[in-house]
């Protein structure tokens, strides 16, 4: 707890900020997969130098959001099938070893903290807000990740969040598409609650299938 | 592009990486960037450079008014890097056996047979980093760069809790038959035995360098 508020409590850099708001533009869609960005316009919207937006887009860069091309131009990550795949890959590794680990801690906190995003989404998704479903269904996988209480589990997935946050973005916006995901979040709180993990981590596994599938 | 001063940060960077790897620094024990200089022959800044680095990686700590240190892992930290070995290893076995059972077999031979004739050879540093090559060449044949990823952000850390186990012949028979066990299981097609298996061999790690921890 003391981690997270020193974290917020760190001045953040105009770089910081900038990769922020480009971060996030990426992340709901605002700046689809594979165009082409251009450090010129950004500075120009955003009211400042080229620097600080280079210096925020090489950030980026690390994060593998922003693909830079020599001689061609500075792009929005894009992902072939196979990169697909392997995101969803370490996903379905990463989030059932972080329900393992998480019910092997025994903490009684577990299914009410994995509720909590998915009740409001049911309830978001009667009111049909849409962007506020798809931003508690990332809500539940992070906390399912947060739960691990293992900080080289959370820093490694946070290498891929972004991404997997910028590909929900591509997902269709239909009532029964986010009905049937919320439908499998009760499904493995369910079998947590019955103790009956391995279950659980099988239903992980064909949740993150299920949106590979609709992201090719 | 890489310039002489880079150089010299790589070069200083290797050296003090494989010094705390093979416990030629110990855990906790400082480092001076001047000692540091002097025994390579270069100057202090790309020493302090490569300090920095390493500290990204967790296997330095830098201390503001009081130096550089070996990281000194907790016993919590211990046990939160063997679950996420576990789980990247047990992950990595899953996903090679699905796509190409006959590529892992190749990828682990190697590693495998090399273990066993250093090890009757009495090479107990070489049979150490067989041990290693083994679990490295399970992760490469997943063919999956996130996982691999993932893995050396930690890899390091694993390497340098296994050079500090008691070098102990039964022990690493032990190992080498656990690893043949792993893969016999996972070529037969009992993946989850495999699985169930390869857990319960980090485990055993995770056992031994606790307690050469607490006897530190």
């Amino acid at each position: 707890m003391n981690e997270m508020l020193l974290d917020i409590s760190v001045v953040l850099s105009q770089k910081d900020v900038l990769a922020e708001r480009i971060r996030r533009r990426i992340e709901i869609g605002a700046f689809p997969l594979g165009t082409r960005i251009s450090e010129k316009d950004l500075a120009t919207e955003m009211q400042v130098s080229r620097t600080p937006v280079r210096e925020a887009l090489l950030q980026l860069q690390t994060e593998g959001l922003i693909v830079v091309r020599p001689r061609s131009g500075t792009f929005v990550f894009d992902l072939t099938a196979d990169d697909i795949s392997q995101i969803c890959a370490l996903r379905s590794l990463f989030e059932s070893g972080a329900l393992q680990m998480a019910t092997q801690l025994a903490s009684t906190g577990l299914i009410g903290s994995l509720m909590a995003p998915v009740a409001a989404a049911g309830l978001a998704l009667e009111a049909g807000d849409f962007a506020k479903c798809e931003e508690l269904d990332t809500a539940f996988h992070e906390t399912l990740v947060a739960a691990s209480d293992n900080r080289y589990l959370i820093d490694s997935y946070k290498n891929i969040s972004s991404r997997v946050r910028a590909l929900r973005s591509r997902l269709p916006q239909s009532h029964d598409r986010i009905a049937n995901a919320i439908a499998q979040h009760r499904k493995i709180i369910d079998l947590v609650a019955l103790g009956n993990v391995k279950g659980a981590c099988d239903e992980i596994a064909a949740h993150v299938r299920n949106v590979e599938h609709l992201l090719r | 592009m890489t310039t002489e001063a880079d150089n010299l940060r790589l070069k200083a960077e290797a050296f003090i990486r494989e010094g705390i790897i093979r416990g030629q620094f110990e855990f906790g024990q400082r480092l001076s960037d001047r000692a540091l200089a002097a025994s390579l022959g270069i100057s202090r800044t790309p020493v302090r450079e490569a300090l920095a680095r390493l500290a990204d990686e967790n296997l330095v700590v830098i201390r503001p008014q009081s130096g550089s240190f070996v990281m000194r892992p907790a016993i919590g930290a211990i046990r939160s890097l063997c679950q996420m070995r576990a789980i990247l290893e047990c992950g990595a076995l899953r996903l090679a056996a699905a796509s190409d059972p006959e590529r892992l077999a190749a990828a682990v031979a190697v590693p495998l047979a090399g273990a066993s004739l250093a090890l009757e050879e009495g090479d107990l540093e070489r049979t150490e980093l067989m041990d290693s090559a083994f679990h490295n060449a399970l992760i490469t044949a997943a063919d999956n760069p996130l996982v691999a990823r993932a893995y050396r952000s930690i890899a390091d850390q694993i390497d340098a809790l296994r050079f500090r186990l008691p070098k102990d012949v039964e022990r690493m028979k032990r190992a080498i038959s656990q690893h043949r066990r792993i893969l016999d299981l996972a070529l037969i097609g009992r993946l989850q035995e495999a699985e169930t298996e390869l857990a319960m061999h980090v485990q055993t790690v995770q056992g031994l360098a606790v307690a050469v921890l607490k006897n530190d």
